[in-house]
């Protein structure tokens, strides 16, 4: 049977202080998939959130396998290529299962600027973008990072006072106004303003596919 | 700039190596392995500046589960690295690794007799692409755009796994294309 592909949301695991340990999918613990000539996985690991969204390439009774597990999260059928993985993502979200969308939001991306005409690309670009931006300020130690681990629902006033001056110190260096913000704000509203006003370079999670 | 390269053929490491964790030695006079018993080392080549594409390879002396392997865009002052590296028998992990903290990129690789003797594993990172291969053969790519510039070198997991030879330097870009346009108006507009 040939190998088709399906995202996922699944587990991240590990605390990322040794290799034993570092940040990962649960799909490497499951070890249903290892990179070969007929399946493999490419992940985001993130290091703010608890969850790893994934691609997997793998034959049918695999993705079975996978879709059991409790702890995951199937975010498309099947796909029978990357051809197929792209006419896919430029298909409207439509109406994004309640579940889903409860899981995506509670791993901490705003979903309340999706509307029936937005395109999953359009869905996975922004998410990429919030996993790029707290890639960038781990590698820079900066302490904005710690600001989107923050609950969505969680107001800027309840943030501890060190990280909510620097990540309004950081929306400023980028050009982004403040002055909007005040305690009774969500971090969720903040996020979204974030990701709606930054551009950056598009994302890959698998090298064929640009978000 | 060429390629440099490493027999490991002497006593010490030597000053082309800078130790960024745990410790690196010589073994035998002819092969390097990690000098941390228990934990994990890594070291750069500091002899060349390499731009941020480039590659690193080692050929495995002794394969073992506390593996080790070939890491590029390992950055100067810091243990930050991508890492293509063997936790186990014929078993190879993609590590982005920031800070010293570590994360797996994607599926770990099942590439059969790829950790014994003689075997040559390489990793090449071009823009945002990373490459590995076994005996030339390339396995499937990952992605990950979160480091930037730096230099080749090795990983090592504990005191086991050694590398007999490395060999790092830059991927040749694609001839540039060059075309110069003759504007009209650029010379109206300079006046």
């Amino acid at each position: 049977m040939a190998s088709t592909y399906r995202f996922y949301r699944t587990p991240r695991l590990g605390d990322g202080l040794t290799r034993q340990t570092a940040f990962r999918s649960k799909l490497n613990d499951l070890g249903i998939v290892r990179a070969d000539a007929t399946q493999d996985f490419w992940s985001w690991p993130n290091r703010a959130m608890a969850v790893s969204l994934c691609l997997v390439w793998c034959e049918p009774v695999k993705h079975v396998t996978i879709a059991a597990d409790p702890d995951i999260s199937a975010l498309s059928p099947e796909l029978a290529d990357i051809a197929a993985v792209n006419a896919w993502l430029d298909q409207p979200v439509g109406a994004l299962p309640a579940a889903i969308r409860a899981r995506l939001e509670s791993d901490g991306f705003p979903l309340g600027w999706v509307n029936g005409a937005t395109t999953r690309r359009q869905l996975w670009r922004k998410i990429a973008q919030q996993h790029v931006i707290m890639q960038r300020l781990f590698a820079g130690n900066d302490n904005a990072f710690n600001f989107f681990k923050r609950s969505l629902d969680e107001t800027i006033a309840s943030v501890p006072v060190a990280i909510r001056n620097r990540v309004s110190a950081w929306m400023v260096e980028r050009g982004l106004d403040t002055s909007w913000i005040t305690g009774a704000t969500l971090v969720r509203e903040v996020v979204e303003f974030v990701l709606a006003q930054v551009n950056l370079p598009k994302c890959r999670l698998h090298p064929e596919l640009d978000f | 700039m060429a390629d440099a390269t490493d027999d490991f053929e002497r006593a010490s490491l030597g000053a082309n190596w800078t130790v960024s964790l745990g410790a690196v030695t010589i073994v035998g006079s002819s092969d390097v392995r990690g000098n941390s018993a228990g934990a994990d080392s890594l070291t750069r080549w500091n002899a060349n500046t390499f731009n941020g594409d480039h590659y690193s390879e080692v050929v495995v002396t002794t394969g073992d589960d506390d593996g080790g392997g070939p890491a590029v865009r390992h950055q100067s002052g810091a243990v930050t690295c991508y890492a293509w590296m063997m936790p186990t028998t014929d078993i190879w992990t993609m590590y982005e690794i920031t800070a010293g903290s570590y994360a797996v990129l994607g599926a770990n690789y099942s590439i059969a007799g790829s950790t014994n003797t003689g075997t040559t594993a390489r990793l090449s990172v071009t823009g945002s692409t990373l490459t590995p291969s076994i005996d030339g053969g390339a396995q499937a790519t990952r992605t990950d755009a979160s480091i930037t510039g730096g230099g080749p070198g090795i990983g090592f997991f504990a005191t086991t796994v050694s590398f007999e030879s490395w060999l790092g330097g830059p991927i040749a870009a694609a001839a540039a294309s060059l075309i110069f346009k003759s504007n009209p108006m650029q010379h109206l507009l300079v006046r």
